[in-house]
């Protein structure tokens, strides 16, 4: 292998990419749309159900589950000052109980309980308050259930230190960000053999080896590259850097592999595009299912950039290690062998 | 101006059309995002618990809960289904039913029941499910509910659920990704590809050319219009005068197409203006995704006197009276718009 | 005894069921110009393709300055100069750029990319990307492309398809001074009287087989048919053409009958051009 020829085409293929007006644009403007969207989400998530209370007296059951955690009553001096509140939206719920509430429980009468929500609350927090009120209102009344639940808790108890929706989404912006290098890479090789520029490099000095070298230098490196700017800004490497900037070193050869496919695959720029998409869709939909959980089902782990996510996701927002994700980097690697080496032999063969 | 002519070349347009890439994107892409953003931010911004259950024996209980809409209710087959469920998050909370549960509510027995929690479940969503279990267990153990409660919404408008306010965002993108892409993109190919100058000195005139492309990107843009209401069940009581509608946009949507594949070199160069551009085209439809801006400013974009029509159409009921002035300002628009597709059509014909 | 710089043994490219190249065998002496003549389809860029390792012969050997090209492929790459028949620039890179890129591929050392374009008339026009060049100056360039590393053996596939006389002028310029510093050429071409001026040899090229390989005078010899062609006035005015084959046994006394018999107002001697002789070869024109 010849560096300085290697080092030529790198320079070469970045400065055509440089100028190639679509993807230097989306670029740019992914990174920093990207980050824009990170900050602009909520830096915590809100784990409490607060309600608005007007209440002369407090029932018992309705003390208990104010010191429960995820459940908040706001209390209110006047009925009228609990109809304002909620009215201009502060709160999208309010409990107004009558005055004689315990008179009524005890005298085996129903006391009429006033909830107000507003107009923007959503049809569940209804839902989720009048079944509140009726079930500590049997409580109240001394009707208690024989049933005992006793719960396990599946994964790492996150009560009170929950990942905030922009930490998970994090992981779906930084895969989006450097997999859709993969198309630009792509359309790079490809816009090459449509015009016929590639023939002219083949019969240079140069061999076959330095040109897959370079190309893979330069898709690897344009997509490291933002993936590491992005996660450093959006504070993804706080925690298990060296694990995460691995991965996502590994995470862009993939993707450069990938690239290889595509190309070898398209016969035009516009095929390049089009199947460049459809792999990207492919390759986010891990990250997608992390972010909504459930979402995805065990079929997932057959999508190479399950581990990238996997890995990147446990290190950031769990703080996992190299021991819990040494497997996830085995088939990585495993995954990177076969793509790249495939894209090569397939690529290659386009080639001549 | 030959229809005959006009029919040939449609062909052409269709027998090549299914073939390209962007073809198929003009598919994919908005039932892509269709599913993807109904699924994204349905569950994104939903408040929604989620409640898995296995039953070992034959209750009631999960046919009771799959009723309630405040929560979301899942029953699956076995405890390993249900555990791997819950610990992957597809559910918060997740209860096995003994045999005998309701016949052992019923006599007022001793039930002690083994329920599974989600780590990463917020601390509300592990009060309210409980509660609501507890509920539903009083509904089968036929306990009379002890209160009246008295439900009161405050505040003006109704919120619109994401599910509706995305609606028009992926109405436009159907019905523009075909409606302007197609054209556009067969446009820029033909005259790189020199074929649009065999064309134009053969009998077939530039309007006769646009023409034909004009109707693969109208139907297959009404085709995607249809589609996605269908699949957001959101076609109204006025089908005819929706399609009637879809189509005047569709119109408008090829128009620009035809401009642009005129003006514009290459596809980079198209996708480029597309993606920088995209806001006058969705800028209506922001409006609608956040009530919070104020609608005038909806009316600055052509494409809200698309959208209104069929938002009201399809989503509020509306009538011929609700839409009549915006679908004459649209068909003004479409009028309009044939002055520079005139002007595109005498520049291609020159430079051809 | 002259150095044989191209030498193709039993040459041969197959496509399916086409034989594109059949068994071709040439030689190409040091220092001349080897012109490769023949209609489209004919087999012309395949066999160059197989000379400078882009495709693989299914059988024979091509050897370029003695090296086999299959076998030693960088090293014949490093000492040859390829211009295309289809332009394949970087579009959006200047020709400045497109020289560096590959006087650095070749290793050049200190190469001055603007003397080179100013030897080929794009003078003034070097930081000017090449997407806003004429036909004619992308060809140009594409012709200082394949002169970036002064390489000993040229590879010129149809160098001045569709260019202006003006341009056709400077590139056959370019030719004979690389020549003249002792280059190789192998030009491929169907323009007759391209191959004519420039060419040391001419071989004729059809359906794949070399029909016919010597100077193109001896070509002429062989081949063609000398004539004088004359333009006479017959009594009424009416102006006629008269042909007297050259090289016959009659022909002194049919020239004297023509200036006894007739009014002679112009005549010249003619030769056969290649065209005329590719096709009393083949039995099909070059331009087919």
């Amino acid at each position: 292998m010849n560096f300085s020829v290697i080092k030529t085409l790198v320079a070469k293929d970045f400065r055509l990419f440089s100028r190639n007006r679509f993807y230097a644009l989306i670029t740019f403007i992914a990174l920093i749309f990207y980050m824009l969207i990170y900050f602009l989400m909520p830096p915590s998530v809100d784990e409490t159900l607060e309600v608005g209370l007007y209440a002369p007296v407090v029932p018992p059951s309705f003390q208990l589950i104010h010191a429960v955690e995820g459940f908040g009553f706001i209390e209110f001096e006047s009925e009228e000052s609990l109809r304002l509140a909620v009215n201009e939206g502060e709160y999208y719920s309010g409990i107004s109980l009558p005055a004689d509430i315990m008179e009524k429980f005890e005298a085996g009468e129903k006391p009429q309980v006033k909830l107000y929500f507003s107009a923007a609350a959503a049809a569940e927090i209804k839902d989720t308050i009048e079944i509140m009120i009726r079930e500590l209102s049997y409580q109240e009344t001394g009707q208690s259930l024989a049933v005992d639940v006793s719960y396990d808790i599946l994964g790492p108890d996150l009560i009170g230190e929950q990942i905030p929706p922009r930490d998970r989404m994090r992981l779906m912006l930084v895969i989006a960000l450097i997999v859709f290098e993969m198309m630009g890479l792509a359309s790079l090789i490809v816009e090459e053999v449509e015009q016929g520029t590639i023939r002219a490099l083949l019969v240079t000095p140069m061999s076959v080896r330095d040109l897959f070298a370079a190309k893979l230098i330069m898709g690897t490196g344009l997509a490291f590259v933002q993936g590491l700017l992005f996660m450093t800004i959006v504070g993804g490497l706080n925690s298990q850097p060296l694990l995460v900037v691995t991965t996502l070193f590994l995470g862009s050869i993939l993707f450069t592999g990938s690239g290889f496919f595509i190309a070898s695959a398209s016969s035009d720029m516009m095929s390049s595009m089009g199947w460049g998409i459809i792999a990207i869709l492919v390759y986010t939909i891990p990250a997608f299912g992390i972010m909504f959980p459930g979402t995805v089902t065990g079929w997932v782990r057959f999508i190479p950039s399950y581990y990238i996510a996997e890995t990147i996701h446990k290190a950031s927002n769990f703080n996992s290690g190299w021991g819990d994700n040494w497997s996830n980097l085995l088939i990585l690697l495993g995954f990177i062998a076969l793509i790249l080496s495939g894209g090569i032999m397939v690529l290659r063969r386009k080639f001549r | 101006m030959n229809l005959k002519r006009i029919l040939i070349l449609l062909k052409k347009e269709f027998t090549h059309g299914p073939k390209s890439f962007i073809f198929i994107w003009a598919i994919a892409a908005p039932l892509a995002f269709t599913l993807v953003a109904t699924l994204a931010f349905g569950t994104l911004f939903s408040d929604k618990a989620d409640l898995g259950i296995f039953d070992r024996g034959d209750s009631q209980l999960p046919l009771m809960a799959q009723e309630i809409d405040s929560f979301g209710t899942s029953e699956y087959g076995s405890i390993e289904d249900l555990r791997q469920a819950t610990e992957s998050g597809a559910v918060d909370i997740g209860i096995v039913l003994p045999v005998g549960f309701d016949e052992a509510v019923l006599q007022g027995e001793m039930l002690k029941i083994e329920g599974y929690i989600w780590g990463e479940s917020l601390a509300k969503h592990r009060i309210t499910l409980p509660i609501a279990i507890a509920d539903l267990i009083r509904d089968i153990a036929g306990q009379e509910v002890p209160v009246e409660i008295e439900s009161i919404t405050l505040g003006g408008e109704t919120g619109t659920p994401w599910n509706e306010r995305l609606l028009p965002f992926l109405v436009l993108m159907g019905v523009f990704f075909g409606g302007l892409m197609l054209p556009s993109t067969s446009l820029i190919e033909e005259k790189q590809k020199k074929t649009l100058e065999a064309l134009v000195i053969s009998p077939a005139s530039i309007a006769e050319i646009f023409i034909a492309k004009g109707i693969l990107g109208i139907t297959l843009s009404i085709l995607m219009g249809v589609v996605i209401l269908l699949l957001n069940q959101a076609f109204g009581g006025n089908l005819l005068l929706l399609i009637g509608v879809l189509a005047l946009g569709s119109v408008m949507a090829v128009e620009i197409g035809l401009i642009c594949g005129v003006f514009i070199k290459d596809i980079t160069t198209l996708f480029t203006v597309w993606k920088s551009g995209g806001i006058f085209l969705f800028g209506p439809a922001i409006v609608y995704m956040f009530p919070q801006i104020p609608e005038w400013i909806a009316k600055i974009f052509p494409t809200y006197y698309a959208l209104q029509p069929v938002v009201s159409l399809s989503l509020e009921g509306g009538g011929w009276s609700s839409i009549a002035v915006n679908v004459f300002i649209l068909t003004g628009i479409d009028v309009l718009l044939l002055i520079p597709v005139g002007l595109a059509a005498k520049r291609l014909a020159q430079r051809s | 005894m002259a150095e044989n710089v191209i030498v193709a043994e039993d040459l041969t490219c197959q496509f399916g069921d086409l034989v594109a190249v059949d068994h071709i065998n040439f030689n190409v002496t040091k220092g001349k110009i080897l012109g490769f003549l023949g209609p489209n389809g004919a087999g012309k860029t395949t066999t160059v393709k197989m000379l400078t390792g882009q495709l693989k012969p299914k059988s024979g050997k091509a050897l370029l300055l003695g090296m086999d090209v299959a076998k030693n492929i960088e090293k014949v790459q490093s000492k040859i100069g390829v211009c295309f028949e289809e332009t394949n620039l970087y579009q959006k890179m200047s020709a400045l750029e497109n020289l560096s890129l590959f006087a650095k591929l070749f290793g050049v050392r200190g190469f001055d990319a603007y003397t080179l374009l100013k030897r080929v008339g794009l003078e003034g026009r070097e930081k000017d990307r090449v997407e806003n060049y004429s036909k004619g100056m992308k060809q140009r360039l594409m012709v200082a492309r394949s002169l970036v590393s002064s390489p000993e053996i040229l590879f010129l596939d149809e160098p001045t398809s569709g260019l202006d006389p003006t341009s056709s002028e400077a590139i056959r310029n370019i030719i004979l001074e690389e020549r003249q510093r002792g280059a190789t050429i192998f030009l491929t071409t169907h323009d007759m009287l391209e191959a004519d001026k420039l060419s040391d040899y001419v071989a004729f090229m059809n359906q794949g087989k070399i029909v016919a390989l010597d100077t193109p005078d001896n070509l002429k010899q062989k081949y063609g048919k000398r004539a004088l062609k004359a333009r006479v006035s017959n009594a009424s005015g009416r102006l006629q053409n008269r042909e007297i084959a050259l090289d016959t046994p009659k022909t002194a006394e049919a020239i004297h009958s023509l200036f006894e018999k007739e009014r002679v107002l112009t005549i010249h001697s003619e030769e056969a051009t290649l065209e005329d002789i590719f096709i009393k070869i083949t039995g099909r024109g070059l331009a087919e």
